[in-house]
């Protein structure tokens, strides 16, 4: 099955020989590396918190014992739930942002580019500020109504006869992100004190009310979502050289880019309506993992992806237990971590560049 | 073995009012839910909103959601100016602000009933009620008395509430009589912040706690330019601030270090140039800044707000403002 290993890649094929995959090792390591910083954390998140819970008490309680009724609460229905959807949402987001960088061909896209957040944003507020009776049980429905509805816009909007172009795609994206956000800015100033502080606390994405029901939300869509962008990983890769190359080099270009843009909105849609725009995650995660390990398409998704959860998962557990029990939204502080360390790779990576 | 005693007695007796209590019904704006007959744990979505009323009517509020300072310290927002009270001088923890709760923190104190209201986050409100029954009071739609009348029936205080308010009415009607004919005389309500970036304007029957709710009991006349705003509480442009003019017009400020009155009045001054000469109000001397506890949602509020009107208003001469017809 293994055969002619090239120094630092490890090369698979399948017994026909039909697929074949040439993975870098040091992507590996650092994908496995990853996995595992993302069990301990998961570990920590699972045995931190204002409610004082001994690990061993922990442990009997994940293993199905009852110490207490009040810790089988919070560890089955507070902790675990939010630190698996904090996993989620990051990995989503990262992965949202990763393929928009791939299908506009721009390093700066991310999820606000294509105003999911922003209509995500608009839907929410809209409904806390002005229909606050109505704005509970339906808010990740709206928010992902809002979403979809603006990423269908600009979509809309930036196709022409000639079909659509990347640049178009970008500009009408900025131009009615900032039209929508305008308008999302306006609710919060005028209305009711108390509903835009609540309609703020979501726009900041906090993860604390997350459920089991967000949870099987996310890792549904994302069990539907990640095989399909897989699928594409190829077709992704040719493009990365520009539409020329792919079709020369035989990638349906315009297939791809449409299930791309479709498979991203839908990322960033769900996770935005269970958590609430995050910001950072989708820009930051692609950009970190492409100068943390540089790899094919495929294997720089996973690393995004685990990139992505890894850093939300941190900023949840940070916001929720660093200041307890003054709680912070977690997209404040993936603000807060994410850009330093965002930077010290840039600046780190620079000299390898110019080399 | 005494110590073991001591601790095994103390848990015994946490753990009583809990096993041993009696429940009944209650309907909340959340739903219909069993809560305890008299509840002995209560936990505070909001502090200003919930935890202070409650622990007025002197119930067991043992944790509430709070504000943060700059230094860091935590704060019952009006509960220092209004009765006496912080997180340092009760037996209240906090347990995070009212949009950003801490759930676990809030389970470590064991609550047999949890309170919160339309600010509440539903998910988060949803969780609440697998450590104990959280009931979503909206105050919004009930308004200052029929909220704490809410508040009086939930932990069993009603007794306490209506003999309050008994006495509260009859105030009321005293100062009517001193008033004479309060329908004549117009009131505006108005709120700036020390940095004077905007200024709020709202309706009688407007969302500004315990004196817009004095000032409606009372029975005086509504500026026709408020009147005609289509929300009971307006960010109001500096140009048209002439329109606000009324016989008296009283100007709320929150009290916090910066909110001294004299900045108040910087405030105005800073967000609309030349505002007292242009209104008949504040030329008359007839613009009264009232402090924040005056619009606190408390009985201890409507009394202080009823007699600062009384003592700012009654039986003392004042240059009436001619509405333009």
């Amino acid at each position: 099955m293994t055969a002619m290993v090239p120094p630092r890649h490890l090369v698979l094929r399948s017994p026909a020989q039909r697929v074949a995959l040439r993975l870098p090792l040091r992507a590996l390591v650092i994908l496995a590396l990853l996995t595992t910083a993302l069990i301990v954390l998961t570990v920590l998140s699972l045995a931190t918190g204002s409610y004082g819970v001994a690990p061993g008490e922990v442990w009997e309680t994940l293993r199905g014992m009852t110490v207490s009724r009040a810790i089988d609460n919070v560890v089955w229905e507070f902790r675990f739930p939010r630190t698996l959807a904090a996993a989620l949402v990051g990995a989503m987001m990262a992965l949202s942002g990763a393929v928009l960088q791939n299908a506009t061909r721009n390093s700066l896209a991310d999820p606000s580019l294509v105003g999911v957040s922003q209509g995500a944003a608009l839907a929410v507020v809209t409904m806390t500020v002005l229909f606050p009776a109505f704005s509970g049980g339906l808010r990740p429905w709206i928010a992902f109504a809002g979403s979809i509805l603006v990423a269908l816009a600009v979509r809309s909007l930036s196709h022409t006869s000639q079909g659509g172009s990347a640049i178009r795609f970008i500009l009408m994206g900025i131009g009615l992100s900032a039209f929508i956000s305008s308008i999302t800015s306006a609710l919060l100033t005028y209305g009711e004190i108390d509903r835009a502080m609540t309609a703020l606390s979501w726009l900041a994405g906090s993860i604390n009310a997350a459920s089991w029901t967000d949870v099987r939300t996310l890792a549904g869509w994302t069990a539907v979502l990640l095989p399909s962008l897989l699928l594409t990983s190829r077709a992704m890769s040719a493009m990365q050289f520009g539409d020329a190359t792919a079709l020369g080099l035989g990638a349906p270009v315009a297939l791809t880019r449409n299930l791309q843009l479709a498979i991203a909105v839908g990322f960033a849609a769900i996770a935005t309506s269970v958590v609430g725009p995050l910001g950072f995650v989708g820009l930051i995660a692609p950009h970190a993992a492409r100068r943390l390990a540089p790899a094919g398409m495929g294997l720089h998704l996973l690393l995004t992806g685990a990139l992505g959860a890894l850093l939300v998962l941190f900023a949840d557990l940070v916001g929720r237990a660093a200041f307890a029990p003054v709680q912070i939204p977690a997209g404040l502080i993936t603000a807060v971590v994410g850009v330093p360390v965002f930077v010290v790779l840039l600046i780190r990576s620079r000299p390898a560049n110019a080399s | 073995m005494s110590r073991v005693f001591i601790l095994v007695a103390a848990l015994t007796a946490m753990a009583l009012p809990a096993l041993g209590q009696d429940t009944r019904s209650y309907t909340a704006a959340n739903g219909t839910f069993e809560i305890p007959v008299t509840p002995q744990r209560i936990v505070a979505l909001n502090d200003q909103i919930v935890a202070l009323p409650l622990y007025e009517l002197g119930a067991p509020v043992v944790g509430s959601a709070g504000r943060t300072d700059a230094d860091g310290n935590h704060f019952l927002r009006g509960g220092m100016d209004t009765l006496g009270i912080d997180y340092a001088n009760t037996g209240i923890e906090y347990v995070g602000g009212f949009n950003g709760l801490d759930v676990e923190a809030i389970a470590a104190l064991q609550p047999d009933l949890i309170i919160g209201g339309p600010y509440t986050d539903p998910g988060v409100a949803e969780q609440l009620q697998k450590i104990a029954p959280t009931l979503l009071i909206n105050n919004n739609e009930l308004g200052i008395i029929e909220t704490m009348r809410a508040f009086a029936d939930i932990t069993g205080k009603t007794g306490n509430f209506e003999a309050r308010l008994q006495r509260y009415r009859d105030n009321v009607a005293r100062l009517r009589d001193y008033l004479g004919d309060p329908e004549d005389i117009s009131v505006g309500l108005t709120f700036m912040f020390p940095e004077g970036a905007e200024m709020w304007v709202y309706k009688h029957s407007g969302n500004l706690g315990a004196i817009a709710q004095v000032v409606t009991d009372l029975g005086f006349r509504e500026p026709a330019a408020i009147t005609a705003l289509s929300t009971n509480e307006t960010n109001y442009s500096a140009e048209l601030i002439q329109d606000l003019d009324a016989d008296f017009i009283f100007g709320f400020y929150r009290q916090q270090p910066d909110a001294t009155p004299a900045n108040i009045r910087a405030a105005y001054e800073k967000f609309a140039p030349g505002w007292c000469q242009a209104l008949t109000a504040c030329r008359n001397g007839q613009f009264i800044l009232l402090p924040g506890p005056t619009f606190g949602p408390t009985m201890a509020g409507l009394d202080l707000a009823l007699e600062l009107i009384e003592s700012n208003i009654a039986a003392r001469p004042f240059t009436p403002f001619a509405e333009a017809e």
